[in-house]
């Protein structure tokens, strides 16, 4: 039936078979090509939100980025955009896409708070208040509050508050990577390592395959004095990236600590070929030495450490421990003093601490405390510290040599 | 100086030695030679197993029913005075050859306001034989101060003798105060027949001045003979100064002692006449104040080998103490050597909180090492000492003695070298428990389980907690350990005064093939034996035991040396004390104790009669 028909047809306007049978292929290639098109523009969003969930900001802003010329007028992706390019620091490009979201995209709400947490990312503190009320909620948008004021927690050492942060938003993802790392990160800085060694234990097992995640835990649990449980994960690291430095140092420290001093020595050994001047490697190394009795063999090992590390009192006590095993008492008198001076720092670091828990905006003390923290080797925290200075008082100028030091220093 | 040898035939063996449960006597060469047939068969020597228990919980059998009580249960001041618990003093009070038990009891909180701060009596219990004990507190006159006066808050126990009758003596520490108790007949016409302790604290000059005293030694500083005495002395609370701390952000508990600051320790010279002369200001002590002192545990013995006793402080949260002893006759002068020993700190140069310490020579080189349990988050430190030619110097060894291993998730109390199984490498026993009521987050526990630490040919321990038996499995407020011989079979027995819980003997059953020698050292006139020490040499192997004061955690042990031996029955015994006279003595049979005294050949060695 259907046969006689196209018969006519072509009967009637007299085309050729050949033609029609192009049609229909052009007719298929373009249908196919424009579903493709489709499916790669709705790639390019998926994509963008999978890096975003993976807190890949740089890499989903571009997603989004291509996203949004084929689909302008998508508000979602907009908002989206937003919280990227918020999120990997590039603010001007957030605030256009900020600016265009109201035409777009008809959540009011999402997009006020959006613009709130824009600001509190740029340093300004007026509307944490609200967006820390906003935040106990148990929705999708609080979690988004609660990765901003947590951010923005730890980078004014408000730790309390961090760790409440993270622990409201872990009852909402119990799983989520990110804020259970964050979390032990915190209770680091409380100097409580068996809280956070169990935090790390947590993002294990919800992860068993992030190395990252593993390495937290093995280093945290040699802190907390439980060297054959890191042993396991140590290994477990090892069997995955045998050449990475801090794994081969952990491995060593645990051997150490297990009382396997010739294990440890051929990795730490290893090491030190390939890191002569690396000041943790060099100290484990020395201080292997220094427990044998072998002082004059722990020396050089020690003194190389004592200046890679000159803010480690750890290393400074075991140079000091070297001199008077080797009857140098004058000299060890040096390092004596050297400890007595971090101690006196560490004591200071404890009571600026304190103080700013109940004084948040003395700049003062936060440019001391960041003075202080470089001087620990803490570059990351002490500039934190120091720009927060400045925030509070443009005119402290004490935070400002202190950062025009460490950009000389760091670009040297 | 002097250097006696004393040949086999002229070892005067009173008797053989009778202990717990039975027979005390290892199987071997000796056994078989009394013929007992029961014991012969055992002469087949069979490799200890790692598994096998090396104590036997015994305190049912023992008849000591006794806690120690902190107050807690009586108001929740969550106060610092509670967390200290307290010790046990290990003392052969009437003579008999069977070390006695004397224990803290701690206190409790009175009055209205329940700030009243009361003492517990302290009890003694005296060994009866086959670690069977009595409660003598009443008849002995220990359960109350002189006058019918109620005791005070008490922690520590020490033991010495030190008007040097020849009875040992008994000192309690406490809040506020401390009670020196005389060892005294209770017919004076027959001495021997019953004895009493009569407190004369006043009398001796110990009477006042105290603020808190918690671990204490008995020592001869000055080289005259008669015991000195150092108190460890804690940190200045009072309801005064009574904070209440929080460790999760909402629950009342004890404050740290960092939220205090430290009493100076005291030194008391013995004045020879029955009395103590307060020498803590001119001896050389370090002062108290903000980050000083803290004084929990104390022990003496000599490092440097000139045979006076030295002094090892543990200090809670502050840098230890190490006096070098630097005395003349009738004059103490000590010198503080803690932090260019390497005594102060840890291999962090961190200031640990320490409680309980020993010395010991786990390595058998000769020369003393040290032991301190610290808090939680910190590795309890085995002290090496690597002293050359007249320089003191200590090396941290924990960590290459791969003790890391055991964690560091204890709050460690009464501790003490001892050789478990008798394989003559020195062991070690810590009892743990935490300091405050409701540890936070994922720190330790509070009720925690005890540690036993096995040497393995000194250069290793091993965790061997499993072979502390049943007790081991469990988790305790552990605080004072006393480490002493209840049976005299030369297997170290434990009895230990936690808080708040029952107190447990614990009876050491390890190296049942292995033999043993055990020596008890007496002074001549009495006197202080603290600064001496033994050598058993055997096949060019040295094993050393140090006359000690104090050690363990507010406690006081056996003052008698235990030689494991292993399968060895032959070796040299040397004894140097601390008047510097040198004795050696030959082809001593083992098996049972020796008492040495101080240059009398005539009757130098005698072995205890035990019952």
């Amino acid at each position: 039936m259907m046969g006689l028909e196209l018969k006519i047809l072509f009967k009637r306007y007299r085309l050729p078979l050949g033609v029609l049978v192009f049609i229909v292929v052009i007719g298929v290639v373009v249908g196919y090509w424009w579903m493709d098109e489709r499916r790669r523009v709705k790639g390019l969003l998926v994509q963008g939100e999978a890096l975003l969930a993976k807190r890949e900001y740089g890499r989903a802003l571009e997603r989004l980025d291509k996203y949004l010329a084929e689909r302008p007028g998508d508000g979602r992706a907009r908002l989206l955009a937003v919280r990227a390019a918020r999120q990997a620091r590039d603010f001007r490009q957030a605030q256009d896409y900020l600016g265009q979201c109201a035409a777009n995209y008809g959540d009011a709400e999402w997009i006020a708070v959006e613009e709130k947490l824009l600001a509190v990312a740029q340093g300004d503190d007026r509307p944490v208040s609200a967006l820390r009320e906003r935040s106990k909620g148990d929705d999708a948008l609080a979690l988004v509050i609660l990765e901003v004021l947590v951010q923005r927690d730890l980078d004014t050492y408000q730790l309390g508050a961090a760790l409440d942060g993270f622990t409201r938003y872990l009852a909402q993802k119990p799983d989520d990577l990110h804020a259970l790392l964050g979390r032990g990160f915190v209770w680091e800085r409380y100097l409580s390592f068996a809280d956070a060694a169990e935090n790390y234990r947590q993002a294990v097992a919800a992860h068993p395959d992030s190395e990252r995640a593993r390495l937290k835990l093995a280093e945290t649990l040699l802190i907390v004095g439980t060297p054959q449980e890191a042993l396991t994960h140590f290994v477990w690291l090892a069997d995955r990236m045998p050449e990475v430095p801090p794994v081969r140092l952990g491995l060593a420290r645990c051997q150490r600590r297990l009382g396997e001093p010739d294990k440890a020595r051929q990795i730490l050994d290893g090491l030190l070929v390939e890191f002569p001047n690396h000041g943790e490697t060099l100290w484990e190394r020395g201080e292997l030495d220094l427990e044998q009795g072998k002082a004059g063999q722990a020396e050089p090992f020690l003194r190389k450490a004592a200046q890679a590390r000159p803010f480690d009192r750890r290393v400074q006590y075991s140079m000091y421990r070297c001199l008077l095993q080797l009857g140098r008492e004058e000299e060890a008198g040096k390092f004596d003093k050297r400890v007595k001076q971090l101690d006196s720092d560490l004591a200071r670091l404890a009571e600026i601490r304190k103080g700013v828990k109940t004084d948040p905006n003395n700049a003062a003390l936060r440019a001391e405390g960041g003075l202080l923290f470089l001087r620990h080797g803490e570059r990351e925290e002490g500039v934190r510290w120091l720009q927060l200075a400045l925030k509070l008082d443009p005119n402290c100028e004490t935070a400002q040599r202190a950062l025009i030091a460490e950009a000389s220093r760091a670009k040297n | 100086m002097l250097r006696v040898i004393y040949p086999l035939n002229l070892i005067f063996l009173v008797s053989a030695m009778i202990g717990c449960g039975g027979s005390s006597q290892p199987a071997g060469k000796n056994a078989a030679k009394t013929g007992e047939g029961k014991l012969a068969i055992q002469e087949v020597v069979k490799p200890l197993e790692w598994k096998q228990p090396l104590f036997e919980d015994v305190t049912g059998q023992s008849r000591i029913a006794f806690t120690y009580r902190n107050g807690e249960t009586t108001a929740n001041h969550f106060s610092i005075l509670e967390s200290l618990g307290g010790g046990v003093g290990v003392i052969d009070f009437d003579r008999d050859g069977l070390m006695d038990v004397f224990l803290a009891g701690g206190g409790e909180f009175g009055g209205p306001d329940k700030k009243t701060i009361q003492g517990l009596p302290c009890a003694l219990y005296k060994n009866t034989g086959n670690c069977v004990f009595l409660d003598v507190t009443a008849k002995t006159g220990v359960g109350q101060l002189g006058g019918e006066k109620p005791w005070f808050y008490n922690h520590g126990v020490a033991v010495g003798d030190y008007d040097r009758d020849g009875w040992p003596d008994i000192l309690v520490t406490g809040w506020g105060a401390v009670a020196l108790l005389k060892n005294v007949a209770t017919n004076p016409l027959a001495p021997g027949e019953g004895r009493r302790f009569e407190e004369v604290t006043i009398q001796a000059g110990l009477g006042q001045g105290f603020e808190w005293a918690t671990s204490v030694a008995f020592g001869d500083l000055d080289g005259d003979g008669f015991p000195d005495l150092y108190v460890c002395q804690y940190v200045d609370w009072s309801w005064r100064k009574h904070p209440l701390c929080y460790y999760d952000g909402k629950t009342p508990d004890v404050c740290p002692p960092k939220n205090f600051d430290g009493l100076a320790h005291k030194v008391f010279r013995n004045s020879t006449r029955g009395g103590f002369e307060d020498v803590s200001r001119e001896c050389g002590l370090k002062s108290g104040g903000p980050g000083q002192s803290k004084g929990l545990g104390v022990v003496m013995v000599d490092v440097d080998g000139n045979s006076k006793a030295d002094i090892y402080v543990a200090n809670d949260t502050t840098d230890n103490f190490f006096y070098l002893n630097q005395s003349v006759p009738g004059k103490i002068k000590l010198e503080e050597r803690g932090l260019v020993s390497g005594l102060a700190r840890d291999d962090r140069g961190n200031a640990n909180g320490s409680m309980g310490v020993d010395a010991g020579d786990p390595q058998r080189t000769g020369k003393a090492a040290f032991w301190v349990t610290n808090y939680e988050n910190e590795l309890p430190m085995l002290y090496r000492n690597d002293s050359v030619q007249g320089r003191l110097l200590y090396t941290p060894f924990s960590t290459a003695a791969g003790i890391g291993a055991i964690g560091q998730k204890y709050v460690g109390w009464g501790t003490g070298f001892l050789d478990a199984d008798l394989d003559g490498w020195e062991d070690l026993f810590v009892a743990n428990g935490h300091a405050v009521r409701h540890p936070a987050g994922n720190s330790a526990k509070r009720l925690q389980r005890p540690v036993l630490l096995m040497n393995q040919n000194g250069q290793k321990f091993r965790d061997a907690g499993e072979q502390i038996g049943p007790y081991g499995e469990g988790d305790h407020l552990g605080r004072g350990v006393g480490f002493a011989d209840l049976d005299n079979d030369g297997r170290m027995d434990l009895v230990l005064n936690p808080l708040n819980e029952p107190v447990t003997v614990l009876r050491g059953v390890g190296g049942k093939d292995r033999h043993w020698l055990g020596v008890h050292l007496v002074a001549k006139d009495n006197g202080c034996i603290v600064g001496a020490k033994s050598v058993w040499e055997s096949t060019g192997k040295l094993q050393t035991r140090f006359a000690k004061g104090g050690g363990s955690y507010a406690s006081s042990g056996d003052r008698r040396m235990v030689f494991g031996l292993g399968q060895e029955t032959a070796g040299t015994l040397r004894v140097t004390w601390a008047s510097g006279l040198e004795q050696a003595f030959e082809n001593l049979p083992v098996d049972r104790y020796y008492r040495i005294l101080e240059g009398t050949p005539a009757v130098a060695v005698e072995q205890v009669q035990g019952k």
